[in-house]
Protein backbone atom coordinates (compact mmCIF):
# COMPACT_ATOMS: atom_id res chain seq x y z
CA UNK A 1 0.00 0.00 0.00
CA UNK A 2 1.29 3.44 -0.92
CA UNK A 3 -0.07 6.65 0.51
CA UNK A 4 1.46 9.45 -1.49
CA UNK A 5 -0.62 12.39 -0.40
CA UNK A 6 -1.98 13.24 3.02
CA UNK A 7 -4.61 15.89 3.60
CA UNK A 8 -4.17 16.85 7.28
CA UNK A 9 -7.16 19.24 7.26
CA UNK A 10 -9.60 16.43 6.34
CA UNK A 11 -11.16 14.08 8.84
CA UNK A 12 -11.65 10.35 8.57
CA UNK A 13 -10.64 8.45 5.43
CA UNK A 14 -10.23 11.66 3.49
CA UNK A 15 -7.19 12.33 5.61
CA UNK A 16 -5.31 9.82 3.51
CA UNK A 17 -7.43 9.61 0.35
CA UNK A 18 -9.12 11.99 -2.09
CA UNK A 19 -12.86 12.60 -1.65
CA UNK A 20 -13.91 10.25 -4.44
CA UNK A 21 -11.29 7.67 -3.53
CA UNK A 22 -12.75 7.52 -0.03
CA UNK A 23 -16.31 7.30 -1.34
CA UNK A 24 -15.38 4.50 -3.74
CA UNK A 25 -13.44 2.54 -1.13
CA UNK A 26 -16.32 2.81 1.34
CA UNK A 27 -18.59 0.99 -1.12
CA UNK A 28 -16.30 -2.02 -0.93
CA UNK A 29 -16.41 -2.07 2.86
CA UNK A 30 -20.19 -1.78 2.90
CA UNK A 31 -20.53 -4.98 0.92
CA UNK A 32 -18.74 -8.28 1.35
CA UNK A 33 -18.27 -9.12 -2.32
CA UNK A 34 -16.24 -7.73 -5.21
CA UNK A 35 -17.81 -5.07 -7.42
CA UNK A 36 -17.54 -4.03 -11.06
CA UNK A 37 -17.01 -0.40 -12.06
CA UNK A 38 -20.65 -0.06 -13.13
CA UNK A 39 -21.84 -1.44 -9.79
CA UNK A 40 -19.67 1.12 -8.01
CA UNK A 41 -21.10 3.90 -10.11
CA UNK A 42 -24.67 2.70 -9.48
CA UNK A 43 -24.11 2.80 -5.74
CA UNK A 44 -22.28 6.12 -5.64
CA UNK A 45 -24.52 8.05 -8.03
CA UNK A 46 -27.51 7.61 -5.70
CA UNK A 47 -26.07 10.48 -3.67
CA UNK A 48 -23.40 11.94 -5.93
CA UNK A 49 -23.72 11.98 -9.74
CA UNK A 50 -20.47 10.75 -11.24
CA UNK A 51 -19.48 9.36 -14.68
CA UNK A 52 -18.47 5.70 -14.98
CA UNK A 53 -15.21 6.83 -16.58
CA UNK A 54 -14.39 8.79 -13.44
CA UNK A 55 -15.09 5.81 -11.19
CA UNK A 56 -12.93 3.62 -13.46
CA UNK A 57 -10.05 6.13 -13.23
CA UNK A 58 -10.34 6.42 -9.44
CA UNK A 59 -10.42 2.63 -9.02
CA UNK A 60 -7.37 2.26 -11.24
CA UNK A 61 -5.55 4.67 -8.99
CA UNK A 62 -6.60 2.82 -5.82
CA UNK A 63 -5.27 -0.31 -7.50
CA UNK A 64 -1.96 1.37 -8.34
CA UNK A 65 -1.68 2.46 -4.72
CA UNK A 66 -2.20 -1.16 -3.69
CA UNK A 67 -5.33 -0.46 -1.67
CA UNK A 68 -7.67 -2.64 -3.76
CA UNK A 69 -7.08 -5.76 -5.82
CA UNK A 70 -8.78 -6.54 -9.12
CA UNK A 71 -9.45 -9.37 -11.48
CA UNK A 72 -9.95 -9.10 -15.23
CA UNK A 73 -13.14 -10.81 -16.45
CA UNK A 74 -13.20 -11.26 -20.22
CA UNK A 75 -16.56 -12.99 -20.71
CA UNK A 76 -19.42 -10.68 -21.64
CA UNK A 77 -17.24 -7.66 -22.39
CA UNK A 78 -13.91 -7.18 -20.61
CA UNK A 79 -14.20 -5.57 -17.17
CA UNK A 80 -12.52 -5.58 -13.80
CA UNK A 81 -14.05 -6.72 -10.55
CA UNK A 82 -12.47 -4.98 -7.59
CA UNK A 83 -12.20 -6.22 -4.03
CA UNK A 84 -10.76 -4.68 -0.88
CA UNK A 85 -7.34 -5.82 0.24
CA UNK A 86 -7.79 -4.42 3.73
CA UNK A 87 -10.67 -4.04 6.12
CA UNK A 88 -11.58 -0.55 7.26
CA UNK A 89 -9.83 -1.12 10.60
CA UNK A 90 -6.70 -2.48 8.95
CA UNK A 91 -6.62 0.53 6.66
CA UNK A 92 -6.99 3.04 9.50
CA UNK A 93 -4.39 1.16 11.48
CA UNK A 94 -2.01 1.40 8.53
CA UNK A 95 -2.63 5.13 8.08
CA UNK A 96 -1.96 5.87 11.75
CA UNK A 97 1.16 3.73 11.83
CA UNK A 98 2.39 5.33 8.63
CA UNK A 99 1.87 8.88 9.91
CA UNK A 100 3.16 8.25 13.44
CA UNK A 101 6.12 6.31 12.11
CA UNK A 102 7.05 9.25 9.92
CA UNK A 103 6.71 11.67 12.83
CA UNK A 104 8.74 9.45 15.15
CA UNK A 105 11.49 9.12 12.60
CA UNK A 106 11.61 12.83 11.93
CA UNK A 107 10.86 14.39 15.34
CA UNK A 108 11.27 11.59 17.85
CA UNK A 109 11.47 13.51 21.14
CA UNK A 110 8.78 16.03 20.34
CA UNK A 111 6.37 13.36 19.13
CA UNK A 112 6.80 11.17 22.21
CA UNK A 113 6.49 14.12 24.58
CA UNK A 114 3.37 15.36 22.81
CA UNK A 115 1.73 11.92 22.89
CA UNK A 116 2.48 11.44 26.58
CA UNK A 117 1.11 14.90 27.32
CA UNK A 118 -2.07 14.34 25.28
CA UNK A 119 -2.71 10.92 26.73
CA UNK A 120 -2.86 12.17 30.30
CA UNK A 121 -5.72 14.52 29.35
CA UNK A 122 -8.59 12.06 28.90
CA UNK A 123 -9.48 9.29 31.38
CA UNK A 124 -9.92 6.59 28.70
CA UNK A 125 -6.51 7.45 27.22
CA UNK A 126 -4.93 7.32 30.65
CA UNK A 127 -6.17 3.74 30.98
CA UNK A 128 -4.50 2.75 27.72
CA UNK A 129 -1.33 4.54 28.73
CA UNK A 130 -1.11 2.79 32.10
CA UNK A 131 -1.68 -0.57 30.38
CA UNK A 132 1.29 0.10 28.12
CA UNK A 133 3.35 1.34 31.07
CA UNK A 134 2.65 -1.94 32.92
CA UNK A 135 3.76 -3.87 29.89
CA UNK A 136 6.91 -1.75 29.72
CA UNK A 137 7.71 -2.42 33.40
CA UNK A 138 7.24 -6.16 32.91
CA UNK A 139 9.53 -6.06 29.91
CA UNK A 140 12.17 -4.26 31.98
CA UNK A 141 11.94 -6.95 34.69
CA UNK A 142 12.07 -9.89 32.27
CA UNK B 1 15.33 46.79 -49.50
CA UNK B 2 12.69 47.41 -46.88
CA UNK B 3 14.09 48.65 -43.61
CA UNK B 4 12.67 46.57 -40.79
CA UNK B 5 13.09 47.61 -37.19
CA UNK B 6 15.91 45.51 -35.74
CA UNK B 7 13.72 43.83 -33.08
CA UNK B 8 11.11 42.76 -35.65
CA UNK B 9 13.86 41.45 -37.87
CA UNK B 10 15.36 39.39 -35.06
CA UNK B 11 11.93 38.03 -34.13
CA UNK B 12 11.18 37.04 -37.73
CA UNK B 13 14.55 35.38 -38.10
CA UNK B 14 14.12 33.53 -34.82
CA UNK B 15 10.79 32.12 -35.94
CA UNK B 16 11.85 31.24 -39.47
CA UNK B 17 15.36 30.14 -38.75
CA UNK B 18 18.23 30.44 -41.22
CA UNK B 19 16.11 30.82 -44.30
CA UNK B 20 18.05 31.22 -47.48
CA UNK B 21 15.83 32.35 -50.36
CA UNK B 22 13.80 35.10 -48.75
CA UNK B 23 11.10 34.59 -51.37
CA UNK B 24 10.13 31.48 -49.42
CA UNK B 25 9.09 33.53 -46.46
CA UNK B 26 6.07 34.98 -48.22
CA UNK B 27 4.28 31.67 -49.01
CA UNK B 28 5.22 30.50 -45.53
CA UNK B 29 3.60 33.40 -43.80
CA UNK B 30 0.61 33.31 -46.14
CA UNK B 31 0.21 29.57 -45.52
CA UNK B 32 0.30 29.88 -41.77
CA UNK B 33 -2.01 32.90 -41.79
CA UNK B 34 -4.43 31.00 -44.04
CA UNK B 35 -4.44 28.15 -41.55
CA UNK B 36 -5.34 30.33 -38.65
CA UNK B 37 -7.79 32.60 -40.48
CA UNK B 38 -9.50 30.68 -43.27
CA UNK B 39 -9.21 27.01 -42.32
CA UNK B 40 -10.36 27.40 -38.77
CA UNK B 41 -12.81 24.53 -39.07
CA UNK B 42 -11.57 22.79 -42.21
CA UNK B 43 -9.03 20.56 -40.58
CA UNK B 44 -8.32 18.69 -43.79
CA UNK B 45 -7.18 21.79 -45.70
CA UNK B 46 -5.43 23.06 -42.62
CA UNK B 47 -3.27 19.96 -42.27
CA UNK B 48 -2.53 19.88 -46.00
CA UNK B 49 -1.37 23.51 -46.00
CA UNK B 50 0.76 22.95 -42.93
CA UNK B 51 2.38 19.86 -44.41
CA UNK B 52 3.03 21.82 -47.61
CA UNK B 53 4.76 24.51 -45.57
CA UNK B 54 6.95 21.86 -43.97
CA UNK B 55 7.66 20.31 -47.38
CA UNK B 56 8.56 23.73 -48.75
CA UNK B 57 11.01 24.33 -45.91
CA UNK B 58 12.47 20.87 -46.29
CA UNK B 59 12.76 21.32 -50.04
CA UNK B 60 14.64 24.53 -49.40
CA UNK B 61 17.11 22.64 -47.22
CA UNK B 62 17.65 20.18 -50.07
CA UNK B 63 18.12 23.03 -52.54
CA UNK B 64 20.58 24.64 -50.21
CA UNK B 65 22.64 21.46 -50.13
CA UNK B 66 22.47 20.82 -53.88
CA UNK B 67 23.33 24.37 -54.89
CA UNK B 68 25.67 24.84 -51.98
CA UNK B 69 27.69 21.82 -52.95
CA UNK B 70 27.91 22.97 -56.54
CA UNK B 71 29.00 26.39 -55.38
CA UNK B 72 26.92 28.18 -57.93
CA UNK B 73 27.97 31.76 -58.33
CA UNK B 74 24.34 32.89 -58.13
CA UNK B 75 24.19 32.04 -54.48
CA UNK B 76 27.18 34.11 -53.63
CA UNK B 77 25.81 37.15 -55.39
CA UNK B 78 22.30 36.81 -54.04
CA UNK B 79 23.76 36.11 -50.64
CA UNK B 80 25.65 39.35 -50.67
CA UNK B 81 22.46 41.34 -50.99
CA UNK B 82 20.68 39.23 -48.39
CA UNK B 83 23.49 39.15 -45.91
CA UNK B 84 21.77 41.58 -43.61
CA UNK B 85 18.87 39.14 -43.22
CA UNK B 86 20.95 36.11 -42.48
CA UNK B 87 21.54 35.45 -38.81
CA UNK B 88 24.14 32.80 -39.53
CA UNK B 89 26.97 32.55 -42.06
CA UNK B 90 26.30 30.61 -45.24
CA UNK B 91 28.60 27.72 -44.36
CA UNK B 92 26.78 27.19 -41.09
CA UNK B 93 23.41 27.31 -42.89
CA UNK B 94 24.66 24.67 -45.25
CA UNK B 95 25.98 22.52 -42.43
CA UNK B 96 22.71 22.75 -40.49
CA UNK B 97 20.71 21.82 -43.58
CA UNK B 98 23.02 18.88 -44.31
CA UNK B 99 22.89 17.57 -40.73
CA UNK B 100 19.10 17.98 -40.74
CA UNK B 101 18.60 16.08 -43.99
CA UNK B 102 20.91 13.29 -42.83
CA UNK B 103 19.07 13.11 -39.50
CA UNK B 104 15.73 12.96 -41.31
CA UNK B 105 16.96 10.09 -43.48
CA UNK B 106 18.28 8.32 -40.38
CA UNK B 107 15.01 8.84 -38.53
CA UNK B 108 13.02 7.59 -41.51
CA UNK B 109 15.11 4.43 -41.69
CA UNK B 110 14.79 3.94 -37.93
CA UNK B 111 11.00 4.32 -37.96
CA UNK B 112 10.47 2.24 -41.08
CA UNK B 113 12.84 -0.63 -40.35
CA UNK B 114 13.36 -0.42 -36.59
CA UNK B 115 10.59 0.98 -34.49
CA UNK B 116 7.58 -0.10 -36.53
CA UNK B 117 8.86 -3.70 -36.63
CA UNK B 118 8.83 -4.06 -32.85
CA UNK B 119 6.06 -5.91 -31.05
CA UNK B 120 3.56 -3.74 -29.19
CA UNK B 121 4.89 -4.65 -25.74
CA UNK B 122 8.33 -3.38 -26.69
CA UNK B 123 6.99 -0.19 -28.28
CA UNK B 124 5.20 0.71 -25.04
CA UNK B 125 7.09 -1.02 -22.23
CA UNK B 126 5.19 0.91 -19.56
CA UNK B 127 1.83 -0.44 -20.78
CA UNK B 128 0.55 -3.94 -20.02
CA UNK B 129 -1.21 -5.62 -22.94
CA UNK B 130 -3.36 -8.72 -22.93
CA UNK B 131 -5.23 -10.57 -25.63
CA UNK B 132 -8.46 -8.90 -26.72
CA UNK B 133 -11.70 -10.89 -26.34
CA UNK B 134 -13.45 -12.07 -29.50
CA UNK B 135 -16.36 -9.60 -29.19
CA UNK B 136 -13.98 -6.65 -29.21
CA UNK B 137 -12.13 -7.99 -32.26
CA UNK B 138 -15.45 -8.52 -34.06
CA UNK B 139 -16.53 -5.01 -33.20
CA UNK B 140 -13.32 -3.54 -34.64
CA UNK B 141 -13.66 -5.72 -37.75
CA UNK B 142 -17.25 -4.61 -38.27
CA UNK B 143 -16.32 -0.91 -38.02
CA UNK B 144 -13.30 -1.47 -40.30
CA UNK B 145 -15.66 -2.97 -42.88
CA UNK B 146 -17.88 0.13 -42.64
CA UNK B 147 -14.78 2.30 -43.15
CA UNK B 148 -13.64 0.04 -46.02
CA UNK B 149 -10.18 -0.53 -44.61
CA UNK B 150 -8.46 -3.79 -43.78
CA UNK B 151 -9.00 -4.46 -40.07
CA UNK B 152 -6.04 -3.77 -37.75
CA UNK B 153 -4.92 -6.10 -34.97
CA UNK B 154 -6.64 -5.62 -31.64
CA UNK B 155 -5.07 -5.57 -28.17
CA UNK B 156 -6.50 -4.95 -24.74
CA UNK B 157 -4.63 -2.58 -22.41
CA UNK B 158 -4.63 -3.91 -18.85
CA UNK B 159 -5.55 -0.61 -17.21
CA UNK B 160 -8.66 0.88 -15.69
CA UNK B 161 -7.96 4.34 -17.11
CA UNK B 162 -10.14 4.89 -20.20
CA UNK B 163 -7.88 5.19 -23.22
CA UNK B 164 -7.33 3.93 -26.76
CA UNK B 165 -4.76 4.36 -29.48
CA UNK B 166 -3.69 2.98 -32.84
CA UNK B 167 -0.10 2.38 -33.86
CA UNK B 168 2.16 0.53 -36.22
CA UNK B 169 3.90 -2.53 -34.86
CA UNK B 170 5.33 -5.81 -36.05
CA UNK B 171 1.83 -7.15 -36.64
CA UNK B 172 1.01 -4.17 -38.88
CA UNK B 173 -1.49 -1.62 -37.66
CA UNK B 174 -2.75 -2.35 -34.22
CA UNK B 175 -5.51 -0.76 -32.20
CA UNK B 176 -5.26 -0.93 -28.41
CA UNK B 177 -8.23 -0.30 -26.16
CA UNK B 178 -8.06 -0.19 -22.36
CA UNK B 179 -10.30 -2.28 -20.11
CA UNK B 180 -11.33 1.00 -18.45
CA UNK B 181 -12.69 2.30 -21.76
CA UNK B 182 -14.70 -0.83 -22.53
CA UNK B 183 -16.17 -1.17 -19.05
CA UNK B 184 -17.19 2.45 -18.63
CA UNK B 185 -18.62 3.43 -22.02
CA UNK B 186 -21.81 2.14 -23.56
CA UNK B 187 -21.91 0.36 -26.91
CA UNK B 188 -22.35 3.44 -29.12
CA UNK B 189 -19.73 5.45 -27.27
CA UNK B 190 -17.19 2.65 -27.53
CA UNK B 191 -17.94 2.33 -31.26
CA UNK B 192 -17.33 6.07 -31.60
CA UNK B 193 -13.91 5.80 -29.93
CA UNK B 194 -12.89 2.82 -32.06
CA UNK B 195 -14.17 4.63 -35.17
CA UNK B 196 -11.95 7.60 -34.28
CA UNK B 197 -8.88 5.36 -34.13
CA UNK B 198 -9.84 3.60 -37.38
CA UNK B 199 -10.35 7.02 -38.99
CA UNK B 200 -6.63 7.70 -38.50
CA UNK B 201 -6.01 4.67 -40.67
CA UNK B 202 -8.64 5.60 -43.26
CA UNK B 203 -7.31 9.16 -43.52
CA UNK B 204 -3.76 7.85 -44.06
CA UNK B 205 -2.58 9.80 -41.02
CA UNK B 206 0.37 7.52 -40.51
CA UNK B 207 1.84 8.53 -43.87
CA UNK B 208 1.18 12.22 -43.22
CA UNK B 209 2.55 12.11 -39.67
CA UNK B 210 5.59 10.25 -40.94
CA UNK B 211 6.40 13.00 -43.43
CA UNK B 212 5.61 15.76 -40.94
CA UNK B 213 7.92 14.24 -38.34
CA UNK B 214 10.70 13.60 -40.86
CA UNK B 215 10.45 17.22 -42.02
CA UNK B 216 10.59 18.39 -38.41
CA UNK B 217 13.72 16.33 -37.79
CA UNK B 218 15.24 17.68 -41.00
CA UNK B 219 14.39 21.23 -39.99
CA UNK B 220 15.69 20.93 -36.45
CA UNK B 221 17.43 24.29 -36.81
CA UNK B 222 14.15 26.03 -37.60
CA UNK B 223 12.06 26.84 -34.54
CA UNK B 224 8.96 27.22 -36.72
CA UNK B 225 8.91 23.51 -37.53
CA UNK B 226 8.42 22.67 -33.85
CA UNK B 227 5.12 24.51 -33.98
CA UNK B 228 3.98 23.34 -37.42
CA UNK B 229 4.44 19.61 -36.82
CA UNK B 230 2.25 19.38 -33.71
CA UNK B 231 -0.31 21.60 -35.48
CA UNK B 232 -0.49 18.98 -38.25
CA UNK B 233 -1.10 16.27 -35.63
CA UNK B 234 -3.83 18.29 -33.96
CA UNK B 235 -5.58 19.01 -37.24
CA UNK B 236 -5.55 15.30 -38.15
CA UNK B 237 -6.97 14.49 -34.72
CA UNK B 238 -9.95 16.76 -35.38
CA UNK B 239 -10.27 15.30 -38.87
CA UNK B 240 -10.36 11.77 -37.40
CA UNK B 241 -13.25 12.92 -35.18
CA UNK B 242 -15.18 14.15 -38.23
CA UNK B 243 -14.48 10.93 -40.15
CA UNK B 244 -15.62 8.89 -37.14
CA UNK B 245 -18.86 10.86 -37.06
CA UNK B 246 -19.46 9.94 -40.71
CA UNK B 247 -18.69 6.27 -39.99
CA UNK B 248 -21.06 5.95 -37.05
CA UNK B 249 -23.69 8.31 -38.46
CA UNK B 250 -23.82 11.21 -36.01
CA UNK B 251 -21.73 13.14 -33.50
CA UNK B 252 -23.82 12.40 -30.38
CA UNK B 253 -22.03 9.21 -29.27
CA UNK B 254 -18.55 10.66 -29.82
CA UNK B 255 -19.43 13.89 -27.99
CA UNK B 256 -20.79 11.95 -25.04
CA UNK B 257 -17.76 9.61 -24.95
CA UNK B 258 -15.30 12.52 -25.06
CA UNK B 259 -17.27 14.43 -22.44
CA UNK B 260 -17.20 11.45 -20.08
CA UNK B 261 -13.46 11.02 -20.56
CA UNK B 262 -12.95 14.75 -20.08
CA UNK B 263 -14.96 14.62 -16.86
CA UNK B 264 -12.96 11.71 -15.53
CA UNK B 265 -9.68 13.54 -16.24
CA UNK B 266 -10.83 16.68 -14.44
CA UNK B 267 -12.40 14.80 -11.51
CA UNK B 268 -9.39 12.63 -10.96
CA UNK B 269 -7.09 15.66 -11.11
CA UNK B 270 -9.26 17.48 -8.60
CA UNK B 271 -9.41 14.50 -6.31
CA UNK B 272 -5.69 14.01 -6.04
CA UNK B 273 -2.46 15.71 -6.86
CA UNK B 274 -1.29 12.81 -8.99
CA UNK B 275 -1.83 13.62 -12.63
CA UNK B 276 -3.14 10.77 -14.73
CA UNK B 277 -1.41 10.27 -18.01
CA UNK B 278 -4.06 9.52 -20.55
CA UNK B 279 -3.69 8.62 -24.16
CA UNK B 280 -6.57 10.89 -25.07
CA UNK B 281 -4.42 13.90 -24.30
CA UNK B 282 -4.24 15.83 -21.12
CA UNK B 283 -6.17 18.64 -19.54
CA UNK B 284 -5.11 21.95 -18.07
CA UNK B 285 -2.36 23.06 -20.34
CA UNK B 286 -1.49 26.67 -20.91
CA UNK B 287 -1.78 28.29 -24.32
CA UNK B 288 1.97 28.16 -24.88
CA UNK B 289 2.41 24.47 -24.08
CA UNK B 290 -0.66 23.55 -26.14
CA UNK B 291 1.16 25.00 -29.17
CA UNK B 292 3.60 22.10 -28.88
CA UNK B 293 0.97 19.54 -27.93
CA UNK B 294 0.24 16.89 -30.53
CA UNK B 295 -3.18 16.19 -29.04
CA UNK B 296 -5.81 18.92 -29.17
CA UNK B 297 -7.58 19.68 -25.91
CA UNK B 298 -10.65 17.54 -25.33
CA UNK B 299 -12.77 20.68 -24.87
CA UNK B 300 -11.71 21.84 -28.34
CA UNK B 301 -12.59 18.49 -29.87
CA UNK B 302 -15.98 18.49 -28.18
CA UNK B 303 -16.80 22.05 -29.23
CA UNK B 304 -15.71 21.38 -32.83
CA UNK B 305 -18.06 18.37 -32.92
CA UNK B 306 -20.90 20.34 -31.39
CA UNK B 307 -20.66 22.85 -34.22
CA UNK B 308 -21.46 20.14 -36.77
Amino acid sequence: MRLQVLHPSNRDLRFALGDLEATVLRQLWETDRSLSVREFQGRISKNHPVAVTTVATILDRLHTKGIVSRELVKEGGPRYVYSARFSEDQFKDYVVRNVMGTLLRGFNDITVAYLAEKMTDRPQDRKVLSKYLDRLKQKAKG
Amino acid sequence: MIELPRTVEILVLFLLGPSWPMALMLPLIVGILACTLFFKRSFYRRSIVLVSVLALLFGESLLLIVFGLRKIELIKSSLASLRQFLPLPFALNLALAAVGVLAAIGAAVYVEFGRSRLPLAQLFPEVQFTEAPVQLVERVNRLAAVARISPPGVSLIDSGIPSAFITRSRRGFEIAVSVGLVESLDREELDACIAHELAHLKNKDFVLRFFATMAKVGLFARPLSYIIEPAVYRAREHLADFTAVKLIGGPAALISALSKIHESQIESLASSSIATACLFGSVRKSRITSLFNKQPKLEDRISALQEL
